[in-house]
């Protein structure tokens, strides 16, 4: 309004709702101010503002009297009060308030004339919020702008919700202040909340349009009035239920089950919304004490509750109780006037209006349920009608043709006519029926044409041909003119067949004479046909009505007036399904022409196998009939048929007369069967197995189809052929059957010849496929090999003979599954077992196998056979088929081969007699898979030698010895010099079990014999005969060539012994001489003790290259010839070194080692020398021990001149000296040195022992278990002097002279004189002898002891040993001799003998030199 | 091995047989002594001349007293034979003459 300020659009956003206003309700008219009320409300009409300008003591206010305005003021003031806009205006600081009439009209309300000169807040207080802000943003100098926005302004008395637009602006003076604010406003209210009503109404008219059903209807209604809870802070839809009681269908605004909104309303609760007062009235119903009746109610968007509500009825059309009613809660900020009812009550016919709809269409639905239901009902009762119809007419027809064609007894010519007439009439009825059922199907929409593409012009000759024969008979020539068409039509042939031949039977009907034509031409888009007759013609009005049902015509010639009239109506159907037309021309009196046109079509329908061509056969008949019928009945086209054996037929049908027709149709060519259902049927058939059955479908209990699933899912039964008899005409029943696998599809009623052919037929086919599979069972069974087959599980179904052979499992035992019991048993071998099952498994995986794999029979023995697996599909299931061959002979006899090699090898590698036998019988047992085999030899005693695999706990149960069950055969085949079979006992003597069997080692000699005996009596095949034989044969080769081997390992260990040993060893030295343990061969190693003259001591040890008899060969050489140069020469260095220029000259001797020392007794020096050998171990008395290494050198003649020096070394009394070869010092892997200086700790230790003692404890303690060289050792005690003398001898008088040579130095030494010494030597002698001989009988493992002292001056000798000594059994002479000379010779003898043994003490004093 | 004994033969002027030992008699050669006396002895006479025998045991006196048995035993074994006190034990000479001496 004013000038330059801005129009500026109030910045906040305006809220839709919202105001937070208290909830003031003031009553205006009391706070007036009595001298400014004027009029009140309920007086007199209230003044115009400018009456109430006047009345208005301007004084109170800040403006003060008029007349002190300011001019603007004035000014505005006027033309305020002269607009007809509604403006107020604010002047001053406290906008003291200013209206004109239109403002009060529209906005003020109550508050005029009281407004007049208050404040602008004291005013509109209510509001002051909103406005407040707005104004003081005008008072600096803007302008607002607000558009529709909501006020709840207490103009009315109570709390309204309005809208108004309205703009303030400021009053500027001319300098620019604001002196007050001019507010142009207008209300919208009305048109905000018609908008909004109107919208709402529109939004559930459109969602109300797309429901179909009440539920939704309600789902929609509480949706959109939801969507305005401003008008409709609740609303409520109540409907009628079958029992007229109101129930909650839907809810806005309120949940169900609130106060306000009960589920169901209890007309004697007076919480509940007064139905009562709907009752009656067809008016909405305002209920304004909600508060008071429920207490609480929503308050929708607002904040307080509503106060009212309306009921409106929803009513029905054409029905006076309404559907429900629609509670709608008020906006409490509105007053309830009939707009808001109106909009109420349009709202309720909306609703009304959707129920009514909805209901409406669901009534539709459910008459079209009605229909469809009706409809099936219909086509029900026409198969069952169809049933119903079908079998009598079977019955009646049935009977009358065999009747007819019945040979062995005819019909009289009488009866045959009244049979004729019967058949006859009851093959019209057949089509009768036939036809009505195709007609109302058609009629029904339910007939559709199968079509297919189709050369129509062959088919139609054909049919027409086949009619023939009556158009002959009746005197009528026809003439076919169907040229081939250029391209397929796609027809129903069944249907054009009743097409054509309905026309062609109409036409001979009423031709009587002249011709027909039936003319095929193919037109641009459809074929044509005409059958055109010369007949008698149609009356041109009859035309028209010619297709219509039942219709026929009034015409008075004709071959027949039968006829029901459904004939053309029917081809007109048929044709019509074609998208065709058919029409007719005539002429009467001349003939008439029948067209058909039929488009070619683009695609065939046909789904199933072409209809069968009965119906041809049956219209020729019927046309047949109309000729003469003084003919005789028409020829009888009884095929012959021949018997197709003698096969059994079983026929099911639960009706008697069927089976019985059925049964007598049959009888005279095979064996029939009857059964009452299909359960009875499964009974017959596994009794006895039928070669065909016949089965009607339609039974109780177990129907056809239920007999045939049953019959095909058993694998005996799974081929046998199946022929259905059904009352179900149409594809889709014949598809059915024969889908379920049918052999064949008969549909009742069918004539006898049908049956017959029919039966015959699938005989036929059915002795064709069985002959097919005898051919290849018998092919199958023919052959050697073993063929099996597998399903898909892995179970065997079949096998054949060869199998049977093969494994010995026979065909009864099918199905076999697995696991197999031809496969490795799991407690025989594990390892196999597991490793069959997962070949087994990897075969039924994979489909394919080829190899060879070991197989069980059933009496246990394994099989090997060549094995090919494939598998198959067959009728969507996986198959495996399996043939194997018998190579077990193969196999076992490679295996004998390689097993007779490998006995030959060890046999070859067998050295001596033990291991020939070890190694033998190890390879039976494991040729022959049995743990027990044996050789006995001469001697009755059995070596068994070693059976691993008996169990360690063999008690008193175990098996008895070999040789109980074996001993016959063990006898017979020593005698008899050949194989003998021990049968097992019990078992008859043939070629089953044997228990075992015994070879004679050499056929040629020897008395030994092999024997073996099976871990389960079993048979022995010629092969296994034969090998035994031969290995036998290898056995006692093997063991001749070993017992010679073991012959020449004696006597070179023999020949090396008798080389080696001498026996007069002295007593102070000890020998050893030790084989290497293996392989038992004699060595090279020899040692030498020699007496030598002048009381000297030849000791020798060497070691030749080498071993066995060429080393020993060497040995024998060198040994003697170093004892012949020891017996002459008087140094070691001159032997060895003549022993090399021997050694050059002998093959094999060079590096032969070898130590010579020649011991003085009388000086106890020993001078050494050694050719490469192993140092000598020098023990000294005092502990400290030496190795004589000095004079080493080379060995025998390997360097061309070599020095041989000589060491002499002193022994003292005591000393002990150890001589030996490499075998005893040497071990693998360890330094020599290592080994000499063992060797000398051990001497060092047990050097106080005597000589043997000391010898056998060296060895024990160097080569304890046996050592893998020869050992040869001297062990050389030095005699301790005139200390004590010690010696013990063996019981050999061998030992004697060595005994005597340790005496004489020690006697010597004691003091005695030679002839003394001589003396005790003798007595000594004796007594030792004696030991020797009475106590130990000469067993020189035993030891006589020698002890001897020298006490003061007498010389002590005790004689020990520990004898027994027998009485002697004759007078002893030389024993008493023996005493005689101890006694003379020395001074004193006590002999005591104990049990323990006997000692001798002789003691004579020391006489000088006398 | 037998002990060491030597045996040699010769005839004496007056046709005896006089076999000479040396070394040692015991039982592992005793039989050898036998024997060699045995054969000497086959006339009815022999003289054994023991003379450088080391050794006699009770065996070889027993051989020597078979001879004296069966025939005439003369045996020599002088006093610085060391067998000669032996044989005095045994009292031999009972039997046999012992002679110091060998004869011619």
């Amino acid at each position: 309004m004013a000038g330059g300020a801005p129009v500026v659009e109030h910045p906040e956003p305006h809220p839709p709702v919202l105001a937070r206003f208290p909830s003031v309700r003031r009553n205006y008219s009391a706070r007036m101010p009595v001298d400014l009320a004027g009029p009140a409300p309920d007086r007199s009409p209230t003044p115009s503002v400018t009456e109430a300008m006047e009345q208005v003591d301007w004084q109170q206010t800040s403006l003060g009297v008029r007349r002190d305005w300011p001019p603007l003021l004035d000014a505005m003031v006027r033309v305020l009060v002269g607009s007809k806009f509604s403006m107020w205006m604010g002047w001053g600081p406290d906008l003291t308030f200013f209206y004109n009439d239109a403002y009060r009209r529209d906005t003020l309300g109550v508050k005029h004339p009281w407004a007049l000169g208050r404040t602008a807040h004291e005013v509109w207080e209510e509001i002051w919020d909103d406005i407040g802000p707005r104004l003081d943003h005008v008072r600096q100098g803007y302008s607002t702008w607000d558009e529709a926005l909501l006020l709840f302004l207490e103009r009315s008395g109570y709390r309204e919700e309005t809208y108004h637009t309205f703009s303030y602006s400021p009053i500027t003076e001319a300098e620019g202040s604001v002196a007050g604010v001019l507010c142009v406003v207008t209300e919208e209210t009305d048109r905000v909340i018609g908008e909004r009503r109107l919208s709402t109404l529109r939004q559930l008219a459109s969602e109300l349009a797309q429901t179909l059903h009440e539920d939704q209807v309600f789902r929609a209604v509480a949706t959109e009035l939801a969507k305005n809870p401003y008008d409709l802070p609740f609303a409520l839809v109540y409907a009628y239920d079958g029992s007229g009681v109101p129930r909650l269908a839907c809810a806005a605004g309120a949940e169900p089950g609130d106060a306000v909104a009960p589920v169901v309303l209890d007309p004697a609760s007076s919480r509940s919304w007064p139905v009562e007062r709907l009752v009656g009235g067809i008016g909405s119903v305002v209920v304004d004490d909600v508060l008071e009746r429920f207490g609480t109610a929503p308050s929708g968007i607002w904040d307080d509750p509503a106060t009212a509500a309306v009921m409106v009825p929803l009513s029905r059309q054409g029905q006076a109780l309404p559907a429900g009613f629609l509670v709608a809660g008020a906006n409490p900020y509105r007053q309830l006037d009939q707009d808001s009812i109106s909009f109420f009550e349009l709202l309720g016919g909306q609703i009304a209006a959707g129920l009514a709809n909805a209901r409406a269409y669901e009534a539709e639905r459910r008459r079209a349920e009605a229909l469809a239901d009706l409809d099936r009902a219909k086509t029900e009762f026409f198969s069952n009608v169809s049933h119903e119809f079908r079998t009598p007419l079977t019955l009646i027809l049935g009977p009358a043709e065999d009747a007819l064609s019945d040979d062995a007894d005819p019909l009289s010519p009488a009866q045959s006519n009244r049979v004729e007439l019967i058949r006859r009439n009851a093959r019209r009825l057949r089509r009768l029926v036939n036809d009505m059922l195709d007609f109302a199907r058609a009629e029904g929409g339910r007939l559709r044409a199968e079509t297919e593409p189709t050369d129509l012009a062959e088919l139609t000759r054909d049919v027409a041909l086949s009619f023939g024969p009556a158009i002959e008979r009746a005197g009528l020539t026809m003439t076919v003119d169907c040229p081939p068409l250029d391209r397929p039509v796609h027809v129903d042939r069944d249907m054009w067949d009743k097409i054509l031949l309905n026309l062609l039977s109409n036409a001979l009907k009423f031709t009587l004479e002249g011709e027909i034509e039936v003319v095929l031409r193919g037109g641009p888009d459809a074929a044509v046909l005409s059958v055109a007759d010369t007949g008698v013609g149609i009356p041109p009005d009859e035309l028209p009505r010619l297709f219509e049902r039942f219709y026929r015509g009034q015409r008075h010639q004709a071959r027949s007036h039968e006829g029901t009239g459904i004939g053309l109506a029917l081809v007109h159907q048929f044709v019509q399904l074609h998208g065709g037309t058919i029409g007719a021309t005539s002429v009467e009196g001349s003939g008439t022409t029948f067209t058909v046109t039929v488009p070619y079509g683009t695609r065939g329908t046909a789904t199933g196998p072409v209809q069968l061509d009965s119906s041809r056969q049956s219209y020729l008949e019927e046309a047949l009939q109309w000729m003469a019928s003084t003919e005789s009945a028409a020829p009888r086209s009884v095929a012959r048929i021949g018997r197709t054996g003698g096969a059994r037929v079983l026929v099911v049908d639960d009706n008697p007369d069927m089976r019985r027709h059925v049964t007598r149709i049959l009888e005279p060519f095979w064996d029939v069967s009857v059964a009452t259902d299909g359960a009875a049927a499964l009974e017959a058939v596994r009794r006895q197995r039928p070669d065909l059955v016949l089965t009607d479908v339609m039974m109780p209990g177990l129907d056809g189809l239920g007999l045939l699933d049953a019959l095909r899912s058993d694998p005996q039964t799974a081929t046998l052929p199946v022929v259905f008899l059904s009352a179900r005409a149409g594809e889709e029943a014949a598809v059915e059957g024969l889908g379920a696998g049918a052999d064949d599809y008969l549909v009742k009623p069918f004539s006898s010849l049908e049956l017959l052919a029919r039966v015959r037929s699938n005989l036929e086919l059915a002795a064709m496929r069985n002959q097919e599979s005898a051919w290849r069972t018998a092919l199958v069974e023919a052959l050697d090999e073993a063929v099996v087959v597998l399903d898909a599980s892995g179970a065997v179904v079949e096998v054949n003979q060869g199998f049977e052979r093969i494994l010995g499992y026979p065909r009864s035992g099918l199905p076999y599954r697995p696991p197999f019991p031809w496969f490795p048993a799991s407690e025989e071998a594990a390892g196999t077992a597991s490793e069959m099952e997962a070949l087994a498994d990897r075969i039924l995986a994979e489909g394919r196998f080829e190899g060879i794999i070991g197989l069980r029979h059933r009496d246990g023995r394994t099989v090997h056979v060549s094995a090919v697996v494939d598998s198959v599909e067959m009728a969507g299931e996986r198959r495996y088929i399996a043939a194997f061959r018998d190579v077990t002979a193969d196999l076992l006899a490679a295996e004998r081969e390689s097993a007779l090699a490998q006995v030959g090898i060890r046999l070859a590698e067998a050295v001596d007699v033990n291991e020939v036998l070890e190694a033998t019988l190890s390879e039976l047992r494991r040729i022959f898979q049995t743990s027990h085999a044996g050789v006995e030899r001469e001697a009755p005693t059995t070596e068994e030698l070693g059976e691993p695999g008996r169990p360690a706990d063999a008690g008193p149960g175990a098996e008895p010895g070999p040789t109980e069950a074996l001993a016959p055969a063990v006898d017979a085949a020593r005698r008899r010099r050949q194989v003998v079979m021990a049968p097992a006992p019990g078992e008859p003597e043939s070629e089953r079990a044997m228990a075992g069997m015994a070879a004679p080692l050499d056929p040629a000699g020897g008395a030994g014999v092999v024997w073996l005996r099976f871990e389960r009596p079993r048979p022995v095949t010629a092969d296994e005969r034969s090998l035994f034989a031969v290995l036998s044969g290898y056995v006692g080769q093997a063991l001749r060539r070993a017992q010679l081997f073991d012959d020449s390992r004696t006597v070179a260990s023999a020949m090396q012994r008798s080389i080696l040993g001498p026996t007069d060893i002295p007593v102070n030295v000890a020998v050893r001489y030790l084989p290497a343990v293996r392989p038992l061969e004699v060595g090279g190693d020899w040692y030498d003790v020699i007496e030598l003259p002048g009381n000297r001591l030849g000791i020798v040890v060497g070691d030749c290259v080498g071993r066995g008899l060429p080393a020993a060969t060497v040995m024998g050489q060198l040994r003697s010839a170093c004892r012949a140069l020891l017996l002459q020469a008087q140094s070691p260095a001159t032997v060895v070194a003549s022993l090399d220029a021997f050694a050059e000259r002998i093959p094999g001797a060079p590096c032969t080692t070898v130590f010579c020392g020649i011991l003085d007794r009388a000086s106890a020096e020993l001078r050494l020398c050694s050719a490469g050998h192993i140092p000598g171990v020098l023990a000294r008395p005092d502990g400290s021990v030496e190795l004589l290494r000095q004079a080493g050198s080379v060995p025998l003649a390997v360097l061309d001149g070599a020095l041989r020096s000589e060491l002499a070394v002193r022994l003292e009394p005591g000393a002990a000296l150890v001589l030996c070869t490499d075998g005893l010092v040497e071990r693998r892997g360890e330094n020599l040195d290592v080994g000499l200086e063992r060797l000398c700790q051990v001497t060092a230790r047990l050097r106080e022992l005597d000589p043997d003692t000391l010898a056998d404890q060296v060895l024990a303690s160097l080569v304890p278990g046996g050592q893998e060289d020869d050992v040869a050792m001297v062990v050389y005690h030095q005699p301790t002097g005139s200390g004590a003398f010690r010696a013990s001898v063996a019981a050999h008088p061998a030992e004697l002279a060595g005994l005597r040579r340790l005496l004489e130095p020690w006697l010597l030494a004691s003091g005695a004189s030679p002839r003394q010494m001589t003396d005790i030597l003798i007595a000594t002698g004796e007594a030792v002898s004696n030991a020797m001989e009475h106590g130990y009988r000469y067993d020189h493992t035993r030891r006589v002891n020698v002890d001897g002292h020298v006490r003061g001056a007498t010389i002590e000798l005790v004689v020990r040993d520990r004898g027994t000594w027998r009485p002697a059994r004759s007078p002893d002479i030389e024993r008493g001799r023996g005493l005689q000379i101890m006694r003379g010779l020395m001074d004193d003898v006590v002999v005591r003998t104990t049990e323990g043994g006997t000692t001798v003490m002789l003691k004579a004093e020391v006489r000088g030199a006398v | 091995m037998p002990s060491d004994l030597r045996v040699e033969n010769r005839t004496l002027a007056d046709g005896r047989n006089r076999v000479g030992f040396s070394g040692e008699v015991d039982a592992t050669n005793v039989a050898r002594f036998r024997e060699s006396l045995a054969q000497a002895s086959s006339s009815g006479r022999v003289v054994a001349d023991l003379s450088n025998l080391t050794y006699l045991d009770s065996a070889g006196v027993e051989v020597l007293f078979d001879v004296a048995r069966r025939c005439a035993l003369a045996v020599v074994a002088g006093p610085e034979c060391v067998v000669r006190h032996l044989l005095d034990v045994v009292a031999l000479g009972a039997v046999a003459t012992v002679l110091d001496e060998a004869p011619a």
